[in-house]
């Protein structure tokens, strides 16, 4: 044996001691890391990596804990329930730290889902790329809609930000907002005050059916809104800060059924525009760490409207390759504002500069008027109320002839109440383009099966309220009976996206629609 | 078996001797044979393997169909997708060793290959040749020669034969693939192509189709098995509590649903299926808030030397327990649902009295029948009783002689207990308390037991707001009377379409007649009610009379005009009942013109009075709700005593809500019916019962219910604002919001300078006093009269051209107001000491009337224009009469004198200050009607501060009133603000960011305290995610 030989061997003995000597602190590490990769790959939704990491790690209350998770992420909450009673039954968590506390957050939100959620059916749409559940089988209805609608979506937002679920993204129908407070952080009062209507967390989207609003809401884009924020939220591994979540979720919102986004509100653009020029804007920090936490609704409308503007120059100055970089730049880590600048491809304060510049003179057409925000009016009394539905119209015939006719209207006199709205429009140039008037007048002609005149004055009225339902359902009415089918087509959808619960829109699909299947499903659901 | 072949060249006609080797003269002799043969060996090789991976392909995809089948029927998936690829495999084996046989002979030896040509058919090049088959044959014999099988003949004749051949080969230009014959393939191709049908047959099919999915991804379809008990033996021992006075209950190996009431003692006793050394039962809650979830429990089992498991849990609400064993290894039982079984509040039906026994004298004893249920226990009935005045009496409490659930009794009420001027609007109802201890999860607050109320109900009492009521009713039944008269002649053909039958159109003349007639017999007796109405205006009547006036007036026409249209001249005489239709006509058309005017006054009649009683519903509303917020405050502080007061004010509150959704449901009755989602209401329902300010303080959340009561209480005087503003009236400012900072700063600083106003102007008025107490006595002159009432009698004239059904609401008022003050100074002009002041006095208030008049019409008509024209008369007017009397400079003394100067120096000051507020930062919150109030409030200080300068105070009054009035409105249109926008400011009412204040300070004051390093981001993204 030579000494060379011997060295080598003693050294080799030492190296293996010392390894077995760490091995368990080495172990410790690793479970550790495990546990720590699965909790970051749950924070960008990565179920499967949290799968794969867990794998390794060592069993555990910190594995139940984080497999209870990855069920609820799945939405197999009775899973959830029994593996984090588990965790809690094992008696490791000693109730003060944050894994105890997320054990019980996490086994109260299982139960709470089953709870809301109840005996309720699940559809998945014919491509596999939504799941939708509903907690009443009334809302079934929606699925047809909601699929189509997010096909649209996915093929074009799949393009826009560059990522496609590789899974079935979840929706959850609910049908009593109370029902979201036992789901979300939100307490019943929240939601009852703020009239929250949809929520995006924990791998799926949760919304309240249209069905329990009196006139329904916009319950379409608002799916495609949430959709937007799933999307970035994978995209970008839930790095993209709220000014940029908000910002892309309204750019996007209404991509699915249009190319370019609903023009601003007049309103929102003269503030935005007086903002501009008062150098007066609300700065992405102030956005932080929420925009409805800006001191007045108005602050709100325009940080809104800022941050839309700004990634809508960004999309049509530098194409959807712009969209990417920024998005790109933001998972790698970039400060957002850096990857928007990087993506627009000078400083930010030239692409601030140049935003200034084009959306000042975009705006400059916006109309001084009050910001419409959703009013809650329990505990107020409607100024119709007081009033009359045509106190705008001001004093003089117009409206003496208006109130007429509404008065001849409730009583049933149809014929004698359209001429007395006749009589308003012709005393007064403003009555005749009054919304009111034209779209109470529209709604009698429909009643009286004018077509062509109801179509006129229905267009009237829905370029005011274009979220209208009732409306809307009017004017498809109107307009497929006036022959105009393409025209009450685009009416119909935005009846649907609104309210698909009105029941004679179905009847006027059933005769739109050209596919069979569509004409019988629709036939089916009209109730004339 | 492959048969020997005989040689070709027989041994015994060669007759030679046996066959012996020989040099062969040529190396190459053959070798274009041989390579023909080993051509044909691979050729045969190649199609044995195609052979076989066609056959297995065949056979796998028919075993995929039915693996897809299995798993479709059987759904699993994973078993399928187990020995399906064996199957296939074994499969790909059984066709490879089929190929292996069938071409192992070929593939031997060139001998067994020249023998399988020459079995073979069909031609051996292209195109075909007859003579291929011989070729086939001879090409065997030559490859036997050529390894000297057979009779050994001439060597050169063999090698002739052989050279022979070989050239033929050449020549012939064999083709291996053609000399093994052509490929059968037809079954193959059959087979592949049943099994593709066979395929798209099974996709047709929807088990199969799922049953591949569940192949395709090895998954076992089926539901999950319920995990195996963690026990053999399990059984439940319920214990409940004893005022559901049930015994206790055994249930051996339940399953299902554990239903009990709250506070039930569930005792578990398991046998493990493995021997446990450790248990733990946990209980977990079901939500009705996430974030305010009660926590699970854990309870640990213990351990008997025989290896049972004893515990046990108390049910305090809906939930799940689930049992888990061990403690590595664990053992974990499914959740368990378990249910409450709710302890349902009590009921109590109270028929109402007869008719006759709601009158009631004050030595009366009115006997109250009841009958009281309840699923556990009655503990106590009680009568309650509200007088007018809002204070609430109980009788004492009956108690039910034994334990019973159904109590059916009677309350006897003694009258006279009650003050007898109080007896005017007596309230009501009876309370049942049950005997709940209160065991769920949260205790009752006003424990022992749940509260339920009968129905309200009322003693008769003279009663003057149903008579106003009913004549509301009248009213609202008249104008709808009148709307549809005027439908009627609007539409009838009767006295325009000379193309219906005579006798048609005289019969719908006189109906219009009799409609118009019938119209004003129920008016008659309406004014004649609402002359006797006291809560009624006095110029309601005045003013339905007026209508009834007119209308009468051109009813007589019409009726006079209808002497000429005796009964039967229809049928007599068409044509003079042709030309008396004719001479009706431009009466009906007076009376349809009439009719549009005469139906906007009813209808402002209705809603008028509809407003004033809402207006005092309003006010009475506030302040119960006032009372009730110091009630609040001190049960919040720990004073338990108020609870009983609290609740009947709340009884008070939710009658005079009930009758304020009574008018205002009659108002709404012209807001148009539109498609509404019914289910919509029952939530609406839900929640207005779950925020009921009682449940919320049964639940114990004293806190929130105050909040609530204060957020109510601003939403009151909201709607008192909106009603007196327009009712016509103004009224004091609400408090202020807390939560805007910059709100709050501009908030205050218009309220200061709106009290600041205030007090100028109650200065104002002080001198103004003065100057009208040393003025009072100045008797104007008989010229001055004289002039003043033929001026106020022409303005009067101008008033009642206007046609005032084309003014809005307000403005009919105001020109009421404007007359009646006229009617005024008609009055003190023509007394014999006509009062200087009064004049003045009337003066102004006709002007003012006239301006409110002057607001609501539209000035490019022709009320409008007549209007403005009055106004200025009216200025005129009153500027001479003020200018009769004495001026404050001459009647004051110096030192009032003065203080005209300072007051006007504060006016500049405090416009100056509402300038810069306006101007600066603070006032680009002003909303659009918040700037509008500041301009009227700007325009009003000046007006006002020039009227101090020459020391007139009636007139800065009237500016002092404009400005504070213009603040007013600021200060409101920032009260009614909307909340902090929804995500969607611009429409989208969708996400989460919808938050209101409370969550964000909550979160705010949460974000205060630093993260650990390394955590300020996730932090960060944590209430991001919060707020998204």
């Amino acid at each position: 044996m030579t000494s060379r030989g011997h060295f080598t061997r003693s050294l080799f003995a030492a190296v293996v001691v010392g390894l077995m000597a760490l091995a368990p602190h080495a172990a410790v590490r690793a479970d550790d890391d495990a546990i720590a990769a699965a909790d970051a790959a749950l924070g960008r939704w990565d179920v499967a990596t949290a799968n794969r990491e867990l794998a390794d790690a060592d069993e555990g209350p910190a594995k139940q804990v984080k497999l209870g998770m990855i069920a609820i992420y799945e939405g197999r909450y009775a899973d959830a329930e029994q593996v984090l009673a588990e965790a809690i039954a094992a008696g490791s968590l000693d109730g003060t730290d944050a894994l105890a506390e997320e054990a019980r957050h996490y086994l109260a939100l299982a139960r709470g889902a089953q709870k809301a959620l109840g005996a309720a059916i699940t559809l998945t749409s014919t491509d596999g790329h939504v799941t939708a559940v509903f907690a009443d089988a009334k809302d079934a209805l929606l699925a047809p809609y909601l699929f189509d609608a997010m096909a649209k979506a996915r093929e074009v937002l799949g393009v826009e930000l560059g990522v496609l679920p590789d899974h079935a993204v979840r929706f959850e129908f609910l049908d009593d907002p109370a029902k979201l407070a036992m789901v979300t952080p939100l307490t019943v009062a929240n939601i009852r005050t703020t009239g929250t209507v949809g929520v995006t967390k924990h791998r799926r989207v949760v919304m309240v059916t249209p069905r329990i609003m009196v006139h329904g809401y916009g319950w379409l884009d608002t799916a495609v809104h949430e959709y937007v924020h799933y999307l970035l939220t994978l995209r970008t591994g839930n790095l993209a800060p709220v000014w940029l979540q908000e910002g892309l979720a309204k750019l996007y919102e209404a991509r699915w059924r249009r190319e370019t986004p609903e023009p601003l509100a007049p309103p929102v653009a003269f503030r935005l525009h007086q903002a501009i020029v008062r150098d007066d804007l609300v700065t992405l920090e102030e956005m932080y760490p929420s925009v409805a936490m800006l001191p007045s609704a108005e602050l709100a409308a325009l940080a809104y409207a800022e941050v839309e503007t700004m990634l809508a120059l960004l999309r049509e100055r530098r194409g959807t390759e712009g969209i990417t970089i920024l998005l790109d730049r933001v998972l790698a880590g970039d400060d957002a504002k850096t990857a928007l600048a990087t993506a627009w491809g000078d400083d930010f304060d030239a692409f601030y500069t140049e935003w200034k510049r084009v959306t000042k003179t975009r705006t400059a057409k916006g109309r001084e008027g009050e910001i419409d925000t959703p009013k809650f009016k329990e505990g107020e009394i409607d100024p119709d109320e007081i009033g009359d539905v045509f106190s705008e119209l001001g004093g003089g015939k117009a409206r003496q002839h208006a109130r007429l006719g509404a008065l001849l209207q409730s009583r049933g006199h149809l014929e004698a109440s359209a001429m007395q709205y006749e009589k308003a429009r012709a005393a007064d140039a403003r009555a005749r383009r009054d919304p009111t008037l034209s779209r109470r007048l529209g709604k009698l002609y429909v009643e009286l099966e004018r077509w062509g005149e109801a179509v006129a004055l229905l267009e009237i009225a829905a370029a005011d309220e274009p979220d209208d339902a009732n409306l809307a359902a009017a004017q498809t009415r109107a307009l497929l009976r006036a022959g105009q089918r393409a025209a009450a087509l685009e009416a119909a959808d935005r009846t649907l996206r609104n309210n698909p619960f009105v029941p004679t829109i179905h009847c006027d699909l059933a005769e739109l629609a050209t596919d069979k299947a569509i004409v019988e499903r629709e036939r089916g659901l009209c109730r004339p | 078996m492959t048969r020997e072949r005989r040689p070709v060249i027989p041994s015994s006609e060669a007759d030679c001797a046996p066959p012996r080797a020989e040099k062969r003269p040529n190396m190459n002799e053959g070798a274009q044979l041989r390579k023909l043969l080993d051509r044909v060996r691979w050729v045969a090789a190649g199609r044995g393997g195609a052979a076989a991976a066609w056959d297995a392909g065949v056979a796998t995809a028919v075993l995929a169909i039915i693996a897809a089948a299995g798993a479709g029927w059987s759904l699993r998936g994973d078993v399928a997708a187990k020995w399906w690829p064996v199957a296939s495999l074994a499969a790909l084996a059984i066709a490879g060793a089929a190929a292996v046989r069938r071409v192992a002979p070929v593939l031997r030896s060139r001998r067994e290959a020249a023998a399988a040509i020459a079995r073979r058919h069909g031609p051996l090049a292209v195109p075909p040749d007859p003579a291929d088959r011989s070729l086939r044959h001879e090409i065997g014999g030559a490859f036997d020669l050529l390894e000297g099988r057979g009779r050994t003949g001439s060597s050169q004749l063999r090698t002739a034969y052989i050279a022979e051949v070989e050239a033929r080969i050449e020549t012939r230009g064999v083709r291996a693939r053609f000399a093994l014959g052509r490929v059968r393939i037809k079954k193959r191709v059959l087979a592949a192509i049943a099994a593709g049908v066979g395929f798209a047959a099974a996709a047709q099919i929807e088990s199969w189709r799922e049953g591949l999915a569940l192949l395709h991804g090895g998954i076992d379809g089926r539901e999950p098995p319920p995990p195996e008990p963690v026990w053999s033996a399990l059984s439940l021992e319920l214990e409940y509590p004893e005022h559901t006075g049930r015994v206790p209950r055994s249930i051996p190996n339940p399953s299902g649903a554990l239903r009990a009431p709250a506070g039930t003692r569930v005792r578990l006793e398991l046998i493990p299926r493995v021997p446990a050394k450790s248990g733990a039962v946990v209980v977990a809650h079901d939500p009705d808030e996430l974030s305010r979830a009660p926590g699970s429990e854990r309870t640990l089992l213990a351990v008997a030397d025989d290896g049972r498991l004893h515990g046990e849990f108390v049910v305090r609400g809906s939930g799940s327990w689930t049992i888990v064993l061990g403690d590595g290894d664990a053992h974990v039982s499914a959740a368990l649902p378990v249910e409450l079984e709710p302890d349902r509040a009590p009921e109590i039906e109270v028929p109402p009295l007869s008719p006759a026994e709601q009158s009631v004298r004050d030595d009366d004893t009115v006997v109250i029948h009841w009958n009281a249920q309840d699923d556990f226990g009655i503990a106590t009935v009680e009568l309650v009783y509200q007088l007018a005045d809002g204070t609430t009496h109980r009788l004492s409490r009956q108690t039910p002689p034994a334990p019973t659930r159904s109590w059916r009794s009677h309350t006897a009420w003694d009258i006279s207990a009650i003050p007898a001027d109080a007896r005017t609007e007596v309230l009501y109802w009876l309370e049942v308390v049950d005997n709940d201890p209160g065991l769920g999860h949260t205790p009752l607050a006003d424990g022992p037991g749940k509260r339920t109320k009968s129905a309200t109900m009322q003693l008769q009492v003279e009663d003057e707001q149903a008579e106003h009521a009913q004549n509301i009713a009248s009213l609202r039944e008249l104008r709808d009377a009148a709307v549809d008269a005027l439908a009627a002649r609007m539409t009838s053909t009767a006295l325009r379409d000379e193309a219906v039958a005579m006798p048609e159109r005289v019969e719908g003349a006189r109906s219009l007649l009799a409609q118009v007639e019938a119209l004003l017999i129920g008016m008659a007796a309406t004014v004649d009610a609402l002359s006797v109405d006291a809560l009624a205006q006095d110029r309601d009547a005045k003013t339905l009379a007026g209508i009834h006036g007119r209308l009468l007036a051109i009813h007589r026409r019409e009726a006079t005009a209808h002497g000429t249209l005796p009964p039967g001249v229809e049928f007599s005489d068409p044509e003079a009942a042709g030309t008396a239709l004719g001479r009706i006509l431009p009466i009906d058309d007076q009376m349809r013109n009439a009719l549009e005017d005469e139906i906007i006054r009813l209808d402002d009649m209705v809603d008028g009075m509809l407003l004033e009683r809402l207006e005092t519903l309003v006010a009475r509303l506030e302040t119960t709700q006032r009372k009730l917020i110091e009630l609040l405050e001190a049960l919040q502080a720990g004073d338990e005593s108020v609870r009983g007061q609290i609740e009947q004010l709340e009884q008070r509150r939710r009658e005079d809500l009930r009758r304020l959704s009574e008018i205002r449901a009659q108002l709404r009755d012209e807001i148009e019916q539109e498609y509404m989602n019914a289910d919509a209401f029952a939530i609406l329902e839900q929640m207005a019962a779950d925020e009921e300010l009682q449940a919320m303080l049964d639940r114990g959340e004293v806190d929130r219910a105050l909040e609530r009561a204060r957020g109510e209480l601003d939403d009151v005087a909201q709607m008192r604002d909106r009603v007196q503003q327009q009712a016509g009236a103004g009224g004091p400012a609400n408090p202020l919001s807390e939560e805007e900072r910059k709100r709050i700063e501009l908030l205050r600083e218009l309220s200061r300078i709106q009290d600041e106003e205030g007090t100028l102007r109650n200065r104002t008025a002080e001198l103004q006093k003065k100057w009208r107490d040393a003025v009072d006595e100045q008797v104007a002159t008989k010229e001055q009269a004289e002039s003043a009432r033929k001026r106020g009698e022409a303005l009067r004239e101008m008033l009642d051209d206007i046609n005032d059904a084309r003014l809005g609401r307000e403005a009919r008022r105001g020109l009421e107001d404007a007359a009646a003050a006229l009617e005024r100074l008609g009055a003190e002009s023509s007394s014999e000491t006509p009062s200087a002041l009064e004049l003045a006095d009337a003066a102004d208030a006709a002007q003012d009337g006239i301006a409110r008049a002057l607001g609501g019409a539209e000035r490019r008509e022709q009320e409008g224009k007549a209007l403005e024209k009055a106004q200025a008369r009216a200025q005129s007017l009153r500027d001479d009469l003020d200018g009769n009397l004495p001026s404050t400079q001459e009647v004051l003394p110096e030192a009032e004198r003065k203080e005209f100067d300072a007051l006007g120096e504060r006016q500049q000051g405090l416009r100056g200050r509402a300038n810069e507020l306006v101007k600066g930062e603070l006032g680009e919150l002003l909303p659009p009607a918040g700037r509008q109030g500041m301009r009227r409030a700007d325009a009003g200080m000046g007006r006002s501060g020039r009227a101090l300068d020459q020391s007139t105070p009636r007139e800065a009054i009237g500016g002092q009133s404009q400005a504070w009035q213009g603040l007013q409105d600021a200060i409101d249109s920032l009260r009614r603000g909307p909340p902090p926008p929804p995500a969607g400011a611009t429409g989208d009412a969708s996400t989460e960011t919808e938050r209101d204040r409370s969550l964000r300070d909550a979160l705010l004051e949460a974000m205060r305290e630093d993260a650990p390093p390394g955590f300020v981001d996730p932090v960060r993204r944590y209430y991001e995610e919060l707020l998204r």
